[in-house]
């Protein structure tokens, strides 16, 4: 057999005398990784104190439970879309306010338009950061300021997405071809002209993807940050709950869940439209 | 040049030539227009009528933009400067509550910080495994009989859909607070949005070598392990990595409404007004979330050359 290595050494055979399929070379970074992950995930469930069978005795309590929860009442839905209404309209203002803001940053943090060349790693570094701390916390920093309601909601999200709007959005003014930014300097425009008949136009298919991405989890955002006061339909979620009305509470879960489903339908057509 | 030539040896009546002229301009010019509109099919060079659809389309959805905008500042009304009004409020807050950050003091940090990051990883292990074992009923290519795609997506989708604070609540209601109550919730979202990625690039792997091992009379499990699960795992790295990284960050929130960890921590420093340590722990929080980010990136670039 080992003759037949010599003469093809592009095979690789194994100690079997088999023909190998797969490159070692290729596959070894993959199962390393896997071990290795199950080994720290085995290590961390020794190592962590999980309840496992508190949770596997109340199992059998599940169904018991279950089926207290598991009704629907639609009767007071009335009383749950306002603030539906609210968390909708939540998502939407953070949404907008943060992609003007987002767009504003991000021209200062792409490397390509930026107009001071020592802003972008001060800029990304600082986004990091706010990307770092979930903006169910910034809600509740901005909520001590502010008093209850919707308004340190729409504040709280908006500095998160703010964040993740200026990183992406640099990120695609960053893929536009160096070419024609050169080509309209050339002809003598200035920056802001470059960047309105250039940059914009070619990156707006990637901002538009951005924003209806961004407002699907200022969405979901939103919907969870009534259960701390900060008003929309985590209130009623959260209250419902609380005092047992466990069919209100479903009929809001419902609408949250109808709504994000009907919202990326209608977003998958729209990108079929748009890519022509 | 034939014509030209005729044309100017003759009469010197200009008029046949120039129509002549004129007329294969207008030839080639239609040619040239017909090749244009060819290439831009394949150029994606748009032609006008694609250009006014497409502008017909921005305008709509400005207006839709426009118009809910409106109608959302009137709801809640809203005024982006209010913050400025009530600035010396908040300037107080952040000057004499909140900074400088207090570390010390904090009762069980190291155990907390411990909790939640194994509340996001053995979440992301086992959603990765149930994702894994259910992918393949989930995949055009290999179910092994297209209702169970339905089935297996639809359940997938209200997985994902449902915000993983929700499944909190839920379990909350039967197996009280805890951590495992938090694991519990991450590993339903995890779940169902890692059963419907992997189904993704289960779908991506080609068809032609399923065919290839079809027409060879490979049966359906050896296809699917000769075939396509090896073609698919750095997919499945991949998105595995993603997901470790979101739960990162999902795991805080999950912790502050009870599902224990550092996030739990923090909700109660805030709801007694220690605003110092509350600092401090947002910091240690977003520290590890950086870590975790910068180790998977590092991770994506090492392992999936």
């Amino acid at each position: 057999m080992s003759a037949v290595v010599d003469e093809r050494p592009s095979l690789v055979i194994n100690s079997k005398g088999k023909i190998r399929i797969g490159n070692p070379k290729h596959t070894r970074p993959f199962s390393l990784f896997l071990i290795f992950f199950t080994l720290l995930c085995i290590a961390l469930l020794i190592a962590m104190p999980f309840d496992w069978l508190k949770l596997l005795s109340r199992i059998g309590n599940m169904g018991r439970s279950l089926s207290f929860i598991m009704t629907l009442d639609l009767s007071e839905v009335d009383l749950v879309l306002p603030y539906f209404y609210e968390t909708l309209c939540v998502a939407i203002l953070s949404t907008i306010y943060s992609a003007i803001l987002g767009i504003f940053l991000a021209v200062f943090m792409a490397k390509n338009i930026t107009p001071y060349k020592f802003l972008p790693p001060i800029l990304a570094a600082m986004f990091t950061f706010i990307r770092a701390v979930p903006n169910f916390i910034w809600v509740l920093l901005i909520l001590v300021c502010l008093g209850i309601g919707p308004i340190p909601a729409i504040y709280g999200i908006c500095i998160h997405s703010m964040a993740f709007f200026a990183r992406s959005f640099a990120h695609s003014f960053e893929e536009v071809d160096d070419g024609t930014l050169e080509a309209l300097a050339s002809t003598g425009s200035n920056r802001i002209k470059v960047f309105f008949s250039a940059v914009l136009p070619s990156a707006l298919t990637m901002l538009i993807a951005w924003l209806t991405v961004n407002f699907e989890t200022n969405f979901q955002g939103a919907s969870i940050l009534g259960m701390v006061g900060a008003g929309g339909i985590g209130f009623i979620i959260s209250s419902s709950f609380g005092s047992y009305k466990y069919g209100r509470a479903w009929a809001a879960i419902i609408l949250v869940v109808a709504f994000t489903y009907f919202f990326e339908i209608s977003f998958n057509a729209l990108k079929k439209r748009l890519s022509v | 040049m034939a014509t030209d030539n005729k044309v100017s040896q003759g009469t010197g009546i200009d008029e046949p030539s120039n129509h002549e002229r004129h007329t294969t301009n207008l030839l080639d010019r239609i040619k040239n227009k017909h090749r244009s509109t060819m290439n831009s099919q394949h150029n994606n060079i748009l032609v006008p009528e694609e250009v006014k659809k497409l502008k017909k389309l921005y305008n709509i959805i400005i207006v839709i933009v426009l118009l809910a905008f409106i109608l959302a500042t009137i709801q809640t009304n809203f005024n982006p400067v209010i913050i400025f009004a009530k600035g010396g409020n908040f300037i107080d807050f952040v000057v004499n509550d909140l900074t400088p950050p207090n570390f010390k003091g904090v009762l069980g940090l190291g155990d907390a910080l411990l909790q939640t990051i194994a509340m996001s990883m053995i979440s992301t292990f086992f959603g990765g495994i149930i994702a894994f074992c259910l992918c393949f009923f989930a995949s055009y290519q290999t179910a092994p009989h297209p209702s169970t795609v339905k089935i297996v997506r639809g359940f997938a989708s209200m997985q994902r859909n449902i915000p993983n604070t929700i499944w909190l609540f839920i379990f909350r209601m039967t197996f009280g607070i805890g951590t495992t109550i938090g694991m519990v919730a991450l590993l339903f979202n995890t779940t169902g949005r890692l059963t419907r990625m992997f189904a993704e690039v289960v779908d991506e792997v080609g068809k032609e070598s399923m065919e290839a091992l079809d027409s060879v009379g490979a049966g359906y499990l050896k296809k699917l392990f000769q075939c396509v699960i090896p073609a698919s795992i750095p997919g499945f790295v991949s998105w595995l990595l993603y997901s470790a990284e979101i739960n990162i960050r999902a795991a805080g929130v999950v912790g502050a409404l009870g599902g224990g960890g550092i996030g739990l921590i923090l909700s109660s420093y805030l709801s007694v007004f220690r605003y110092k340590t509350a600092f401090g722990i947002i910091l240690i929080m977003a520290a590890t979330t950086i870590l975790v980010s910068l180790v998977t990136d590092y991770l994506r670039k090492k392992v999936l050359v």
